[in-house]
């Protein structure tokens, strides 16, 4: 509960938001059994029109709850993976780039500023065009846009911490470069670090949706942008097709962003 | 040297539930040089900023701090100019010093920018800085610690106060820039007649510079009066064991230095 | 160690340069002296005369332009990697700034864990049993050991940066100003524990300071350092008594006389 009280108003509403998300994807088995992709009704309910179909049915007759809540699964997996892989990747090498300087910093930077000139849309949308479209693939294709915001701001931190007298007193024990890097370095350059984690993971559920509305989504699974996908074919006559996912999009992306700032004024107020 | 500038009476100063100070009393005397004397946690900080009105909004204070020549409650920047330890720390990094001295100037002389520059030339003059006027476009990092201390001091005594409160303003340099300073702050007093309280844990400073040494213990004034009563015959056990562990050119070479033994104390 | 090795100087400086020192620190020009087992040479001088630039250099934190570092005659000046790391045991270094010396985010244990495993001084199962040795050495229990360095007085850290240091059993220990930040009574403490450990080892201190009432007390001879030249070097009692450069006199009249 210590963590509860460090939060401001922001963050509890960010983190209430995502909390419930969270218990929506993990009580999805009890809540709405079965395929969601099965047709279970009569097409094109209208939402609350039925009880068996609070959210209505979509244009084959399946049911928008349950796409909804299976929907919430697949994002925030492909969301959080993909936001830690970039994290962890980018702070590996952002730390190498810092902290050995030199020819290792003019090439690792050289290749994240390579990476960072193409849109992280577009390189995810060609990863996955070359190697087809699944979760770990996706998960793969959305962290290789993202991880050099990361790589970056910890660069500037280890260049920074790299000067204080406790690298210089681990160098005199004889401790190897790479474990101050890792150990003694690192550790210190991640607070910065990690408040990148909700702009990361926002831009990861966005990036998914985009992938998932350009039909570039596992085709087996349903996820919110699929969803929105498929409602823009009958958009006029049935709006609440596209605007039901459309707003677990907001809610969801809003709640990330909220806990972050929450999360980062924390940061600030207890050094 | 009669009349009464600062009068503190039963000062007591508590963070959350920890006592800073207790029940601390003495008088300042006008153009007076105080030296409040006093290791890490002895609460001397907290005296000098409770005196500045500089304390932390979590401080609860009792107690009387009492300006007798005042009509109005003495103005920080105005009547009282404050000087900190850590130099880098009390000067804005991104301005330029000669406009951060012309600000202290315009806020409290109410003068224009350009007479309170002329102003900022007439303090870094003061003060010793040499070619004041082609250092007023430098930057704090451009300078030493010495000389950034001299500016923090010029900042400090650009509203004129008549009050100076100095927390360990030497601490931080070394033997020859703090002599440096502590010359300024001695000419300061004699010609203008500003009244100096300074902080140190430095006796033999004390003893140099000041004309009356408040000696505090874990909070508790346990010593005060004029340098040559307190240092020539001290009465409290603190005291005398500062007064020992003090480290002099000729204190023989190589053997163990006394220490203080907080258990034969009070 | 045998009779040979024992009459070599323990660091033996010759003629060291380097333009300008590292985060915009004084250069130096040709330094040259030797520090003897057992013995306490103290390098004096003002801010920017080059002291720090110094003792990172002889650290092998940088790398001066000419000259040599030996220690116990092996010149270490172009040392690097694997060679330079077998050769860090020998010489340590106690910080001003003990905070800023240690991982914010180390425990005790850790702090002196490091040395231990890194150098193989000890099995992973008797780590314990040599940090809680190390802690009583330098006056510290053993319920330190979980402690962070913001949870420990400024005296309490540099008995854990002193402990850090004796460790790996050093023949030379770099002293950069190690009591000009704590309070006079803690002073006294630190530096009868560095006179005491001189006195049970025979290492020896290479004592970096500006305060030459300390360097009266604590060191055998001294360097007085002047914009990165030696201006003037002796027995302390013998610069004291008799300063032959302007830079020694200006120092000596900057300390604070007692006046009762």
């Amino acid at each position: 509960m210590t963590f509860w009280r460090m939060l401001n108003l922001e963050g509890r509403a960010g983190a209430i938001m995502l909390a419930a998300l969270v218990a929506m994807a993990l009580l999805t088995p009890w809540i709405a059994p079965g395929d969601p992709l099965a047709i279970t009704g009569e097409p094109m309910l209208r939402p609350f029109a039925s009880s068996a179909h609070i959210f209505g049915t979509d244009r084959l007759g399946r049911d928008v709850l349950a796409g909804l809540l299976h929907g919430t699964r697949t994002t925030l997996l492909v969301a959080c993976f993909s936001a830690a892989v970039a994290l962890i990747v980018g702070s590996i090498i952002g730390t190498l780039a810092g902290y050995l300087g030199g020819l290792a910093d003019t090439v690792l930077m050289r290749m994240t500023e390579a990476f960072q000139t193409v849109p992280s849309f577009l390189l995810a949308l060609a990863a996955v065009s070359v190697t087809g479209p699944s979760v770990p693939t996706l998960i793969f294709a959305i962290s290789l846009g993202t991880w050099t915001q990361a790589a970056r701001v910890t660069r500037a931190e280890v260049l920074s911490l790299r000067e204080r007298d406790f690298v210089a007193a681990a160098r005199t024990l004889g401790m190897r470069p790479l474990e101050i890097a890792f150990r003694e370095v690192l550790p210190n350059a991640f607070g910065p670090t990690a408040s990148l984690a909700a702009i990361s993971v926002a831009a990861a559920i966005l990036i998914e949706a985009a992938l998932s509305f350009l039909g570039f989504g596992d085709p087996n699974r349903v996820t919110w942008g699929s969803m929105i996908a498929e409602g823009r074919t009958v958009l006029r006559a049935a709006p609440y097709l596209s605007i039901v996912p459309g707003v677990a999009l907001v809610v969801t992306v809003l709640g990330v962003h909220l806990l972050g700032r929450g999360l980062s004024r924390t940061e600030r107020l207890q050094p | 040297m009669t009349e009464t500038y600062l009068r503190v009476r039963n000062l007591r100063v508590n963070y959350d539930q920890t006592a800073a100070l207790h029940d601390v009393s003495f008088d300042l005397a006008r153009g007076g040089r105080l030296a409040v004397i006093g290791e890490s946690g002895s609460g001397k900080s907290t005296l000098a900023m409770a005196i500045a009105g500089l304390l932390p909004g979590s401080a609860r204070t009792e107690g009387a701090i009492e300006f007798p020549g005042f009509s109005h409650v003495p103005k920080l920047g105005k009547d009282i100019g404050v000087l900190f330890q850590d130099p880098s720390g009390s000067l804005d990094p991104v301005m330029n010093i000669g406009d951060q001295i012309a600000e202290v100037v315009m806020t409290h002389e109410g003068t224009d920018w350009i007479s309170a520059r002329v102003r900022a030339v007439e303090l870094l003059d003061r003060v010793r800085i040499p070619k004041a006027l082609s250092r007023l476009n430098s930057y704090p990092h451009e300078l030493s610690g010495g000389q950034k201390q001299r500016i923090a001091l010029a900042a400090a005594l650009a509203g004129n106060p008549s009050l100076l409160i100095a927390d360990e303003p030497t601490s931080a340099l070394d033997t020859v820039v703090q002599r440096h300073i502590v010359n300024l702050l001695d000419e300061l007093v004699r010609d203008s007649g500003l009244t100096l309280l300074f902080v140190t844990h430095d006796i033999a400073l004390a003893s140099e510079r000041a004309d009356e040494i408040a000696v505090l213990y874990k909070g508790e004034l346990v010593e005060a009066g004029s340098t040559a009563k307190v240092l020539g015959q001290p009465e409290h056990a603190y005291t005398k064991a500062l007064i020992g562990t003090h480290i002099a050119l000729d204190t023989p070479r190589r053997k163990r230095l006394a220490e203080i033994d907080a258990s034969k104390l009070q | 160690m045998t009779e040979g090795a024992r009459a070599l100087p323990v660091l033996e400086v010759d003629n060291l340069a380097k333009r300008f020192g590292d985060r915009g620190a004084a250069g130096l020009k040709d330094v040259t002296f030797a520090v003897a087992q057992d013995e306490t040479l103290a390098i004096v001088g003002a801010s920017g005369s080059g002291k720090t630039t110094l003792a990172r250099l002889i650290m092998r934190l940088a790398n001066p332009e000419a000259g040599s570092i030996r220690l116990h005659g092996r010149d270490v000046t172009r040392l690097h990697g694997e060679p330079l790391r077998r050769m860090r045991p020998r010489f340590q270094m106690v910080f001003q700034d003990a905070l800023a010396a240690f991982n914010p985010r180390a425990s005790v244990r850790r702090i002196l864990e490091d040395p231990l495993r890194i150098h193989g001084l000890a099995e992973p199962k008797d780590f314990d049993a040599s940090i809680d040795t190390v802690l009583e050495r330098v006056g510290l229990g053993t319920e330190f050991r979980q402690r962070l360095p913001l949870e420990l007085s400024g005296g309490q850290r540099q008995r854990v940066a002193i402990a850090r240091a004796i460790l790996t059993r050093p023949d030379l220990i770099v002293l950069d100003e190690p009591v000009s930040a704590l309070d006079v009574s803690v002073r006294a403490q630190i530096l009868n524990l560095l006179l005491d450990l001189q006195d049970e080892t025979g290492v020896a201190y290479l004592f970096i300071s500006h305060d030459l009432a300390v360097v009266r007390a604590f060191a055998d001879r001294m360097i007085v350092m002047e914009e990165g030249r030696i201006v003037e070097d002796g027995t302390t009692e013998g610069v004291l008594a008799a300063p032959q450069a302007k830079a020694t006199r200006i120092l000596i009249d900057a300390v604070p006389r007692l006046i009762r």
